[in-house]
């Protein structure tokens, strides 16, 4: 069994959701392909719905960390979250953005009893349009 | 059998001074061929990541020198194949990003960073 903390991705999804619904309330974040009005969503009655003016999606993925240990068995996970925040117009892509920034920057973590270092900015893309809404992307890592 | 290795300051004056010149040849080498080499894992994992859709579009990386220390390499939006813009690294609303980008730099910074401590470790005799 792997020594590596807080495997459980979906885990590190909510606990990001739940900040950035908190710091851009009512908008909400969702995983890629849950949003409301997203064709391809597994719940049919959300399928149904309108596409909010506004919304974030995140996503997860580990990161490589390179054992420095002989015995290569991995203490540590590394993180990297990439969240695209979307509105009808630049400005409101743009508000969703800082809400973001305010609400992961320098914030830790805890999943599985652990505490993460705190969340660290990695890189931002500019607005642009995106079928019929504006979004643009930030890139944020973390490590357990 | 031992081995004793006596070095007094006249050594270290020594190669203070063969640094300087050392390091202006190996370094930009040392740059280039870090460069090349993430160009090279993300160029592969690109090509894993984009599909059909984007068959042409691990073709649009390279690496290249801008001065002596500084290279880059990625997708090039000039590339001829026309596939070398970031939609595909950075994704959109319908697709989630393939940070082909960002994972051939987790691996290849650690990897950079021992190269250059290495070569800085061989310029101090012995």
């Amino acid at each position: 069994m792997s020594t590596a903390p807080a495997l459980d991705v979906r885990k590190h999804v909510e606990a990001l959701q739940a900040l950035i619904n908190a710091a851009a309330a009512p908008n909400e974040a969702y995983p890629h392909g849950e949003a409301p009005g997203d064709s391809r969503n597994p719940d049919v009655d959300a399928r149904r719905k309108p596409v909010p003016a506004i919304y974030a999606l995140v996503s997860v993925s580990r990161r490589t960390v390179p054992t420095t240990r002989m015995n290569g068995r991995p203490s540590r996970t590394g993180w990297r979250v990439t969240v695209r925040w979307v509105g009808t117009t630049t400005s409101e892509a743009l508000w969703l953005e800082q809400r973001i920034s305010w609400a992961l920057e320098g914030i830790a973590l805890e999943l599985d009893g652990l505490t993460s270092t705190p969340i660290q900015h990695e890189s931002s893309g500019e607005v642009a349009p995106d079928e019929g809404r504006f979004s643009g992307l930030t890139r944020f890592t973390y490590a357990l | 059998m031992g081995l004793r290795v006596i070095g007094d300051l006249d050594d270290l004056e020594r190669d203070l001074r063969t640094i300087t010149r050392k390091a202006k040849t190996q370094l930009p080498a040392t740059v280039l061929r870090n460069a090349r080499r993430g160009n090279t894992i993300g160029r592969r994992l690109a090509r894993e990541s984009a599909g059909a859709h984007g068959k042409h579009y691990w073709k649009a990386w390279s690496a290249e020198r801008h001065s002596p220390l500084i290279a880059d390499y990625g997708p090039d939006a000039a590339h001829p194949d026309g596939q070398g813009d970031m939609s595909f690294n950075d994704g959109s609303r319908n697709q989630p990003a393939h940070n082909d980008l960002e994972k051939s730099q987790d691996v290849i910074g650690p990897a950079f960073a021992a190269d250059v401590a290495r070569q800085a470790g061989s310029w101090f005799w012995p």
